[in-house]
C-alpha cells in the first residue's frame, strides 16, 4: 500500500504543497467568475456596436421618419386640392415635428458611439480581457505537477528543481490578474490585507520616528515581501506569508542605521529576522521556515538558511520569561521537527557562525530587547492568540466580535495550523474574514 | 448566719442574663444611628437569637423554681452565660459596624464588598446576598450571616477576599432541588458531612478558598498568597486548628486556577498568573523552615479533598465559575497606559479584579512599580462594573 502524504512528506513541503493548491483553486474561481463577466460584457457589447442591436434600432427609425418626411411632403405638396385651411397647419406641424426628432435622433446615434468606445476601454482593462484559456491550460498543468512531486521519489529535490526559483506561468498570468484586479479595485486577498499590511509596517517602523515618513510605503504586500528566492509567488499575498514583512522592515532598519550594534553585512538578513521574531512575536518563524528558508544548500558566499532557521529556534525560546517557556518551547519543537526532516530529505549540510558572529547576534538581540521594548510582541497574550486561533480553527459561528490586531491574527492562524495541520483552509479563510474588518488607517497594534 | 441558697443565686443569674439580653435587644436595635439600617438587614435573625436565648434562660429558671438545682442545672446555666455572651457579643459587633458604617469610617469598603457579595449571589441565588460590616477581620457569623470586612484593609487589591467569606453562605445554605426524585437536596453540605469537627472546618474554608477562586479567577489566589498568608506558617496542622496550613491553601488556589484553565496545548489563560505567584511563593518559602513547606504526602491528601470541592461546585455551582475573556487584556492595556484604550463593553467587577492584578504583578515582576494612578484608575472601572451590578439588581 502507498504510504500517506502524511508519511512520505514533512510538515514544511506539505505546507508549501498545500498553499500552491490552494493558490490554484483560488485561480480557477476567478477563471470561472471571468467566464461569467466575459458573458455579460459580450451582451452589452452586442447591445453597443456598430451594426448591433442599438445600431439597428437607429437605422429603423431613421428610415421610419424618412418614409413619414416623404407621405408628407405628397400630401402638403401645393397641387393638392381638397385640404382645408385647419388640416393643412395640422400637417405642417406634423412636418415639423420629424424635422426636429432627426438631430435628437443624430444625437442618439453620437451618444452609442462614444458609450461603445468607452466600453472598449473598460473591457480591454477588465479581467474578462484576460485569456481564460491559457490560464485554465496553466492551471491544469500546475496541478499536475503538484500532485507530481507529491508522488515522486524524492519530493523535496523535484519541488527545488521544478518550483523554487522557476516563475510559473500561470503565477505570472496570476499576478497581472491580481495586478489588474487591485487597479480597479476588484483585488481579492491583496486588498484586504493593505490595512493588515499597513499597520503592521507602521508598527515595525517605528523605530524610525518621523523618518517612517520615507520608508517604503505598502501599497502592495508584494513591495515589502522581497525575497532573494521569491519561492511561491502566491503565498505573498497571502495572511500565512504576511509575517515576512517583519524581515523586510527589519532589513531596511539595519541599512538605515536605526541600532546601535554594527552589524557586518553577512549578517544583516539574520538580524532582520531577528527583529522580525522581536517585533512580530511567534508567528515569524513559522512563517519563514515553513514558506520560505531553504532547507537544501545556499549559493557560495551567501548565508545558508539553515543557519537562519536554527538561530530563529534558538531566539524564539527566548521571547518571554519563564510563564512562556513551555509554550514557546512548544512551538519551537513543532518547527524543528519537520525542519529537520526537510534538511534530511535534501541532505543539507550543517554549517554554523563563528564565534564573533554569535556574539553580534546576541548584542542585537539584547538590543532589541533592552532598548526597544515598546515594540516587542507581548508574550503574557499568547493564550490570547490561542484562543482566537482555536475559533478559527472550529469553524461555526463566533467570529461576528473578532477584531484583533494584524499581529495577533497572525500569530493566531500560525498557531491554530502548527495545533491542526488539517484545518489550514478552514483557518485561512476565516481569518480571512477578520481580516478584511481591518481598517485602513491609524489604529493601535 | 443565713447564705444564699444555690437556687436563689441561679434565679438571680438568669435574671441578670435576661437583662442583658433585653439591654442588648434594645441598644441594638433600636438605639443610635445604625439601628435602623441594622434592623433592616439583620432585626428578624438578631430577635430571634435574643428570642432564643431568652425561651431557654426561662426554662432553666422554671426548672430550678420547680424542682431545685442539679448538677446538670449547674452545668446548664454556665453553658447559657457563654451563649449570652456569644449573642451579646455578635449583637455588639454588628451594632458597632453599623455604627461605622453610618460615619464612614470603613471609607466605602463594605459599600463596594456589598456589591460584589451581590453581583457573585446573582450567579447563585439573589437571597444569598449578605451584607457587610467593619471587623478587624474577615468572617462570617452564622448567628446573623453578616460578614465582617476587615477595615482598614488594602483596599480594592483584598476585595477578593469577601468571596471566600461569600463562600461560607453558599456552603451551608445551598440547597438544590433534585426532580428526579423529587427531593431538596443540601451537596455542599453533604460533601462536608464527610468530615468531623474542626477537621470539617478546615474542608470547609478549603472549600471557600476553591470556591473564591472559581467564582473570581486570578485575583483571589493574588490576594490570598500576596498579602495574608504566612509563608513561614506550618504547611499541615493539626486537627485543633480552624483553618488549613498556608501553604495547603495556596496549593489550594493554585490547583483550582489549573483546573479551571483545563488542558492547552500551548499557553492557558492563567498560565502566567499561575507561574508568577508559584514563584514568588516559592521566592517566599527561601528560608523558611521545613515544615512550612507542603510534601508529596500532604499534597496528595489535598488533591483528594480539593477533588471532592470541586465536584460539588462544578456539579452544583458552574453558573458562579469566572470566564476569563478578552476584556481583561483591554482592560489591562487600559490600565497601563492610560487612555490608549477605552474600557471595554460589558466588563464585569471580577474582570477589574483580574485585571488590576495582572498590572501589578507585571510591573513587580519587571522590577517596576504600578502606574501611579493605577489605584484611583481601578477605582473608577470598578465603581462603573458595580454600578452596573446595582442598576441589575434593582431592576
Amino acid at each position: 500500500m502507498m504510504p500517506s502524504d502524511e508519511d512520505r512528506l514533512d510538515l514544511i513541503l506539505r505546507t508549501r504543497l498545500e498553499l500552491l493548491e490552494q493558490a490554484v483553486d483560488e485561480v480557477s474561481e476567478i477563471i470561472e467568475a471571468m467566464t461569467d463577466q466575459r458573458e455579460r460584457l459580450g451582451k452589452v457589447e452586442e447591445c453597443l456596436r456598430p451594426g448591433g442591436q442599438l445600431s439597428s434600432s437607429e437605422k429603423k427609425i431613421r428610415t421610419t421618419l424618412g418614409d413619414a418626411a416623404t407621405r408628407l411632403d405628397t400630401v402638403l405638396d401645393e397641387d393638392s386640392a381638397g385640404l382645408g385651411n385647419v388640416d393643412r397647419g395640422l400637417l405642417n406641424e406634423a412636418q415639423q415635428f420629424l424635422l426636429d426628432a432627426k438631430p435628437s435622433l443624430s444625437q442618439l446615434s453620437t451618444d452609442r458611439s462614444r458609450a461603445y468606445e468607452s466600453f472598449q476601454g473598460i473591457r480591454r482593462w477588465s479581467i474578462a480581457g484576460l485569456p481564460d484559456q491559457e490560464l485554465n491550460e496553466a492551471a491544469q498543468d500546475y496541478r499536475r505537477l503538484l500532485a507530481d512531486i507529491r508522488r515522486s521519489a524524492e519530493p523535496w529535490q523535484r519541488y527545488a528543481a521544478q518550483l523554487r526559483g522557476h516563475g510559473q506561468e500561470l503565477f505570472t498570468l496570476y499576478l497581472e490578474l491580481l495586478g489588474g484586479m487591485a487597479v480597479r479595485g476588484l483585488g481579492l486577498d491583496a486588498a484586504a490585507l493593505v490595512g493588515d499590511v499597513q499597520m503592521l509596517v507602521r508598527h515595525l517602523m517605528q523605530p524610525l520616528g518621523s523618518a517612517a515618513r520615507k520608508a517604503p510605503q505598502p501599497r502592495s504586500p508584494h513591495v515589502l515581501m522581497g525575497t532573494r528566492h521569491r519561492p511561491l509567488g502566491y503565498p505573498e499575498w497571502s495572511l500565512w506569508a504576511l509575517p515576512l514583512v517583519g524581515r523586510t522592515a527589519g532589513e531596511y532598519l539595519i541599512r538605515e542605521g536605526t541600532f546601535e550594534t554594527a552589524v557586518p553585512e553577512q549578517l544583516r538578513v539574520l538580524c532582520a529576522d531577528l527583529y522580525a521574531l522581536h517585533a512580530l512575536g511567534p508567528s515569524y518563524a513559522p512563517a519563514a521556515l515553513f514558506l520560505e528558508l531553504d532547507p537544501g544548500e545556499a549559493p557560495a558566499g551567501v548565508l545558508p538558511d539553515s543557519i537562519r532557521a536554527r538561530v530563529l529556534l534558538k531566539k524564539l525560546t527566548q521571547l518571554g520569561d519563564g510563564s512562556v517557556r513551555k509554550s514557546l518551547d512548544w512551538i519551537a519543537k513543532q518547527l524543528a521537527e519537520p525542519w529537520s526532516r526537510a534538511r534530511l530529505a535534501v541532505r543539507g549540510r550543517n554549517t554554523s557562525l563563528d564565534q564573533s558572529e554569535r556574539e553580534v547576534l546576541e548584542e542585537f538581540f539584547i538590543e532589541l530587547r533592552d532598548g526597544f521594548k515598546e515594540i516587542a510582541y507581548e508574550t503574557r497574550w499568547l493564550s490570547e492568540a490561542e484562543h482566537l486561533g482555536r475559533k478559527l480553527a472550529e469553524g461555526g459561528e463566533g467570529l461576528d466580535n473578532l477584531a484583533p490586531s494584524p499581529r495577533d491574527l497572525i500569530t493566531a492562524i500560525w498557531l491554530a495550523r502548527l495545533e491542526n495541520p488539517t484545518r489550514a483552509r478552514l483557518i485561512h479563510s476565516r481569518a480571512k474574514i477578520v481580516a478584511q474588518r481591518i481598517p485602513i488607517g491609524n489604529q493601535p497594534l | 448566719v443565713s447564705t444564699p441558697q444555690p437556687a436563689t443565686v441561679l434565679l438571680g443569674r438568669i435574671e441578670g442574663e435576661q437583662q442583658r439580653l433585653r439591654h442588648t435587644e434594645g441598644v441594638v436595635l433600636r438605639a443610635g444611628p445604625g439601628a435602623g439600617w441594622l434592623e433592616k438587614i439583620a432585626g428578624d435573625r438578631l430577635r430571634a437569637l435574643i428570642g432564643n436565648a431568652r425561651t431557654r434562660l426561662e426554662t432553666l429558671k422554671r426548672d430550678i423554681q420547680r424542682s431545685g438545682v442539679t448538677r446538670e442545672r449547674l452545668t446548664k446555666m454556665a453553658e447559657l452565660q457563654q451563649a449570652t455572651d456569644r449573642v451579646t457579643s455578635e449583637c455588639l459587633a454588628l451594632a458597632l459596624g453599623a455604627l461605622a458604617r453610618h460615619f464612614e469610617v470603613d471609607a466605602g469598603a463594605c459599600d463596594q464588598a456589598d456589591l460584589l457579595i451581590r453581583e457573585l449571589a446573582g450567579r447563585v441565588d439573589r437571597r444569598f446576598a449578605r451584607p457587610t460590616v467593619p471587623g478587624e477581620e474577615e468572617f462570617l457569623h452564622r448567628a446573623a450571616d453578616v460578614v465582617r470586612r476587615r477595615v482598614p484593609d488594602n483596599g480594592l487589591w483584598d476585595l477578593p477576599i469577601m468571596a471566600h467569606e461569600f463562600g461560607h453562605v453558599v456552603a451551608s445554605g445551598l440547597q438544590t432541588y433534585d426532580a428526579v426524585g423529587d427531593q431538596v437536596l443540601r451537596p455542599v453540605e453533604t460533601f462536608l458531612a464527610g468530615f468531623d469537627g474542626l477537621r470539617r472546618q478546615q474542608v470547609t474554608e478549603l472549600f471557600c478558598d476553591v470556591f473564591a477562586t472559581f467564582a473570581l479567577g486570578p485575583s483571589y489566589p493574588c490576594a490570598l498568597v500576596l498579602h495574608r498568608l504566612d509563608p513561614t506558617a506550618r504547611a499541615v496542622v493539626d486537627e485543633t486548628a480552624t483553618h488549613p496550613g498556608d501553604a495547603s491553601r495556596v496549593y489550594a488556589c493554585l490547583w483550582t486556577l489549573r483546573r479551571m484553565q483545563g488542558s492547552t496545548k500551548i499557553a492557558g489563560p492563567y498560565d502566567r498568573v499561575l507561574w508568577q505567584l508559584d514563584t514568588a511563593w516559592q521566592e517566599l518559602q527561601r528560608d523558611a523552615p521545613d515544615h512550612a513547606r507542603l510534601n508529596d504526602e500532604a499534597r496528595g491528601a489535598l488533591r483528594s479533598d480539593l477533588a471532592g470541592c470541586w465536584v460539588a461546585l462544578r456539579d452544583n455551582l458552574g453558573t458562579v465559575g469566572y470566564q476569563w475573556s478578552g476584556r481583561v487584556r483591554d482592560l489591562v492595556e487600559e490600565l497601563e497606559d492610560s487612555g490608549a484604550a477605552p474600557a471595554p463593553a460589558g466588563y464585569s467587577a471580577p474582570d477589574v479584579l483580574n485585571a488590576a492584578w495582572t498590572v501589578r504583578l507585571d510591573a513587580w515582576s519587571g522590577g517596576a512599580l504600578p502606574p501611579e494612578d493605577l489605584e484611583s484608575h481601578v477605582r473608577g472601572l470598578l465603581q462603573a462594573a458595580l454600578a452596573v451590578a446595582r442598576s441589575d439588581d434593582a431592576q
